[in-house]
């Protein structure tokens, strides 16, 4: 397996410190200028960011795929337990 | 809080049990699936889902107003959630976790390998969307729940911070360390896959 070969120079550094808030887009232009500089010569930190980008927003793909509403089952056995500790008013649903 | 949240809140805060039906029809469904997402077992869920409500409509008067009450409910199901993690020993970071940023000697990346392909462009099959899973079960209980609270269920750093009682530097800190463990997960998964010659990914 490939491993990291960089020499973890003080620019891949500061790099690795920002890269969440350089990929959510929360960096001043002027750092990400200075990023986009280092990353334009630096083929490791493409990498990083790249496939680090990628992480992301592939688990947000996958997000987007689930069912966000409650099944009729698990809907059911919430109203039910909150019946029997009194909270709520009966046959809810 | 907007006015129909403190109409409801008021209700709340008065035993209205009426309102606690309109609670739990907002935000049962959110609150079940973050849980889902921290546990990552539908029966731990389910007991979680139950319990918050439980606990918030017996338990109103104990909201104060000062965050909403979506974070509110989602500090209780994460508390629960987080209790449950640790009683399993899961893994841990020190809660006093270092905010230094120079600080990421044990979250250098070891594996740099490009992954050739378009985010946009695949379709997850059942075994990529295994790894994930996997993945994020892997991560230590407090970084996991930063991961689920911000990029799962997309809480602002503020909101999510807010939820675990954390700072908000802290809380960018356990979201980066997350990304970059799951990073290195997923990188292991796509270079065993791109030798062994499998198709973990389908081109739409």
């Amino acid at each position: 397996m490939s491993t990291h070969k960089h020499h973890h120079s003080g620019e891949c550094k500061e790099l690795l410190g920002q890269l969440s808030d350089y990929i959510d887009g929360e960096l001043e232009a002027a750092i990400c200028a200075e990023i986009e500089a280092h990353l334009a010569q630096c083929h490791d930190c493409r990498v990083l960011v790249d496939t680090t980008r990628k992480t992301v927003l592939l688990y947000r793909q996958k997000e987007q795929e689930n069912e966000l509403k409650l099944s009729p089952d698990i809907t059911s056995r919430l109203w039910t337990a909150l019946e029997n500790e009194d909270c709520i008013t009966p046959n809810s649903d | 809080m907007n006015q129909n949240e403190e109409t409801l809140v008021q209700a709340l805060h008065r035993g209205d049990r009426y309102a606690c039906n309109d609670l739990v029809e907002q935000y049962s469904s959110k609150i079940y699936h973050v849980a889902l997402k921290l546990t990552g077992h539908p029966t731990e869920a389910e007991e979680i889902l139950q319990e918050t409500f439980i606990n918030a409509c017996k338990g109103a008067e104990k909201f104060e107003g000062r965050s909403s009450l979506g974070t509110w409910l989602y500090r209780i199901a994460t508390n629960n959630g987080l209790m449950r993690l640790r009683k399993k020993q899961m893994p841990t970071v020190p809660l006093e976790m270092p905010v230094d940023r120079e600080d990421q000697s044990s979250f250098w990346p070891r594996q740099l390998e490009d992954w050739a392909w378009d985010p946009e462009k695949i379709t997850l099959t059942d075994e990529l969307r295994q790894a994930m899973d996997e993945a994020v079960e892997t991560l230590p209980e407090n970084l996991r729940a930063v991961f689920v609270l911000r990029d799962l269920e997309g809480l602002s750093t503020k909101e999510a911070a807010e939820v675990l009682g954390i700072s908000a530097s802290n809380a960018k800190v356990r979201l980066h360390r997350a990304r970059l463990m799951l990073r290195e997960a997923l990188a292991g998964y796509f270079h065993e896959q791109s030798n062994g010659g499998a198709n973990h990914y389908e081109h739409a």
